[in-house]
C-alpha cells in the first residue's frame, strides 16, 4: 500500500504532480488537502479533516470572545432620559452593539462557508 | 551469481562485490543495490506505485496501483529491455530465445523477459551466471 500527499479540487483529485483519474473520495467532496490512498488495484482519496476542526474551533473561540465582551458592554449601560419619568434614550454605548453584531454576523458566515467546504 | 528474473524485473544475489565488478566488466552494464538485491539502474528507481496517465520510468502508466516494483510493472504491460536499458512496453521486445540445454539451459547472454521458445512466451526465469565463463545457466522458465 502507498499514501501520497494528495489535493482534492471540485471532485478532481491530484496527486504527484497530476491528475488521479477516476479516484473515489471518502468524505463530503469538498477542496481540501488530503491523501491518496493506493492499495494494490484499489485506490481512494482521503481528506484532512483536522484543519476543518481547527477552523471551527478558532471561529468559536472568537464567538466566545465577541460575547464575553458583549456582556461586558452591556454591564457598563447607560442611558440618559430627558427629563424624570421620561422614557430613556438609547446607551451611549450603543455603538459597541453595533459593531458585535456585525461580528458575529461575520463568525456566522464563516461558519456557514465552513459547513459548506465539509471535506 | 544467482539470477531471478520474474515478470521483466531483474534481481541479482552477488555471492561477493567482485560478481558486480565482473558483470560491469562483461556487459558494461551497472547494477546497483535495491533492498536485498542487486539489479538495473532503470528498475532499482521504480516506483511501488503507479498513477493512470502519469508518468512511469519515462513512459505513460496505464494503471493506478502499488505493489512490488514487478507487480507495478507487470500491470502496466512493461518488462525492461535490456538492448535499450529501460523499461519499455512488453509488446515492444519481440525475439527468440537462444539456449542450448543439457541439464539446464545454457545461454551465452542474460535471457531477455518476454522473449519466445518453442513453449511461449517467458516471462521470467531462474538461474545464475557462471561469470568465469560468462554463461547464463537457467534452471527454469516461467511462461505466460
Amino acid at each position: 500500500m502507498q499514501i501520497l500527499e494528495a489535493t482534492c479540487t471540485a471532485g478532481v483529485v491530484s496527486a504527484n504532480g497530476g491528475i488521479v483519474p477516476s479516484c473515489q473520495i471518502l468524505g463530503e467532496g469538498g477542496s481540501s488537502l488530503g491523501y491518496l490512498v493506493i492499495g494494490d488495484e484499489k485506490f481512494f482519496y482521503l481528506p484532512k479533516t483536522t484543519p476543518d476542526v481547527k477552523s471551527f474551533l478558532t471561529q468559536i473561540e472568537t464567538l466566545c470572545d465577541k460575547i464575553g465582551a458583549l456582556c461586558d458592554s452591556i454591564k457598563a449601560i447607560t442611558v440618559l432620559c430627558s427629563a424624570p419619568a421620561s422614557p430613556s434614550g438609547p446607551p451611549l454605548n450603543s455603538a459597541v452593539f453595533t459593531v458585535a453584531k456585525a461580528e458575529i454576523t461575520a463568525i456566522k458566515t464563516n461558519l456557514s462557508t465552513l459547513k459548506g467546504n465539509l471535506k | 551469481m544467482k539470477i531471478i528474473c520474474e515478470k521483466g524485473f531483474y534481481k541479482f544475489y552477488p555471492s561477493s562485490l567482485a560478481d558486480i565488478r565482473r558483470f560491469f566488466d562483461k556487459y558494461g552494464t551497472r547494477l546497483v543495490q535495491c533492498e536485498d538485491f542487486y539489479t538495473f539502474e532503470a528498475l532499482a528507481t521504480l516506483p511501488k506505485y503507479s498513477i493512470l496517465g502519469q508518468s512511469y520510468s519515462n513512459l505513460i502508466a496505464t494503471k493506478t496501483c502499488s505493489g512490488s516494483r514487478e507487480e507495478v510493472m507487470a500491470k502496466n504491460l512493461l518488462t525492461y529491455n535490456q538492448a535499450t536499458k529501460s523499461v519499455a512496453p512488453i509488446p515492444s521486445v519481440v525475439g527468440k530465445m537462444d539456449y542450448s540445454y543439457s541439464n539446464y539451459f545454457v545461454m551465452s547472454n542474460l535471457p531477455q523477459a518476454f522473449f519466445y521458445d518453442n513453449f511461449g512466451i517467458i516471462t521470467g526465469f531462474y538461474g545464475w551466471a557462471n561469470l568465469d565463463f560468462m554463461k547464463f545457466n537457467i534452471d527454469q522458465f516461467n511462461y505466460y
